[in-house]
């Protein structure tokens, strides 16, 4: 079983050397790939210098691209499973093998690292908590599915939605449109407690000042996606 | 005292609906727009040219729609295709943006693969 580490990283000088020694002592069963997103900071010096797996975008394509590309290397590389982990250290690779199980067992096709089931560790701030409720409603009033921790960018995911995500991805803010077109596309989506921390360097891909375009685009897209996907009876 | 006329008007129309078919052809002709792309732009400037050379037609198209004047009418024609226009230029730029996604996550992939050949040349070199 060939599991595949995709790690999005975008101006992480500080933190991604450390997120990628503790992933290799926590789960050297799996291996990895950075997608450095065009960063600007000296990140790619680091990745070369330490010899890490890793890829360059040319330009800067956002989250959801520099993901997707991550989707097509292991789609052409033939990997079983693709878990998706920031490479701010927010995400314990010590849960790694947790988010992979159900995966790996067949009994579900996505599996979200999620905060708000144990609800222990880093809660983030109540406005985020305020709009990732917000997000999780629009989801289940939508496709039927609830799943608490909407943003989460914690995922593992098998064979058949690596291909799915090689060829369709969302732009900008991918998490929460993710879920749904996975669940609209009949893929069985649950979720796995874990434990989060603080960012540890870096800065969100949320601000402040974007939040409210956030949700707005996001809400858009959901509804957008919901009339734009014929819905397929899949495994539910 | 020099007073606009209603044919001086429909002169100026002419003119300006001719300039634009000539520069529309022109960019054409040198491929400087596709001519999928120009389609638009032709069915609009042709539309204008009608309309200077039958003003007849605007007076009966600005009746049956209630429009009280009839350069209004030549506005409001003018004002729905400029829409048209910007809308299809939305919808040519998305597609333009997802191959540009495309293209960079194909460099970036090839680009890795091309970074370990070169190691593994190098390494046999020595």
């Amino acid at each position: 079983m060939k599991i595949l580490v995709i790690i999005p990283c975008y101006n992480e000088q500080e933190s991604i050397e450390r997120v990628v020694a503790n992933l290799k002592e926590q789960a050297p069963f799996a291996d990895y790939l950075i997608v450095n997103d065009c960063s600007r900071d000296n990140t790619e010096k680091i990745l070369c210098a330490n010899g890490m797996n890793y890829i360059n975008n040319p330009i800067n394509l956002g989250i959801g691209g520099g993901v997707q590309a991550g989707y097509l290397y292991a789609k052409q590389n033939g990997y079983d499973i693709a878990v998706q982990m920031d490479g701010d250290g927010q995400h314990d690779p010590r849960y790694l093998a947790k988010v992979c199980q159900p995966v790996i067992d067949g009994e579900i096709d996505m599996a979200i690292g999620s905060r708000f089931i144990e609800k222990e560790g880093f809660q983030s701030s109540f406005m985020r908590r305020l709009g990732i409720n917000i997000i999780s409603l629009l989801i289940k009033i939508l496709s039927g599915k609830k799943v608490y921790d909407v943003t989460s960018g914690y995922r593992a995911c098998n064979r058949e939605l690596i291909e799915f995500f090689a060829d369709n991805y969302a732009d900008d803010y991918p998490e929460p449109e993710a879920i749904m077109s996975c669940v609209l596309n009949g893929y069985r989506v649950g979720e796995v407690p874990v434990i989060m921390e603080e960012r540890q360097g870096g800065v969100s891909s949320i601000r402040s000042l974007k939040s409210a375009y956030y949700m707005i685009k996001v809400c858009l897209a959901l509804v957008v996606d919901r009339i734009s996907t014929k819905r397929k009876a899949g495994k539910n | 005292m020099f007073q606009w006329h209603d044919n001086d008007l429909r002169i100026l129309l002419i003119l300006g609906a001719i300039a634009l078919f000539g520069m529309i052809v022109y960019l054409i002709k040198h491929k400087k727009i596709e001519v999928k792309y120009s389609i638009i732009w032709l069915a609009f400037s042709a539309t204008m040219i009608l309309f200077a050379v039958f003003p007849y037609l605007v007076l009966v198209l600005g009746d049956i729609s209630g429009v009280a004047n009839p350069v209004n009418f030549i506005f409001m024609t003018l004002f729905v295709f400029i829409l048209l226009i910007l809308l299809s230029v939305s919808a040519v730029i998305s597609g333009f943006s997802t191959k540009i996604k495309r293209l960079a996550q194909a460099n970036a992939l090839l680009e890795k693969r091309v970074r370990e050949l070169e190691k593994e040349f190098e390494n046999k070199g020595e």
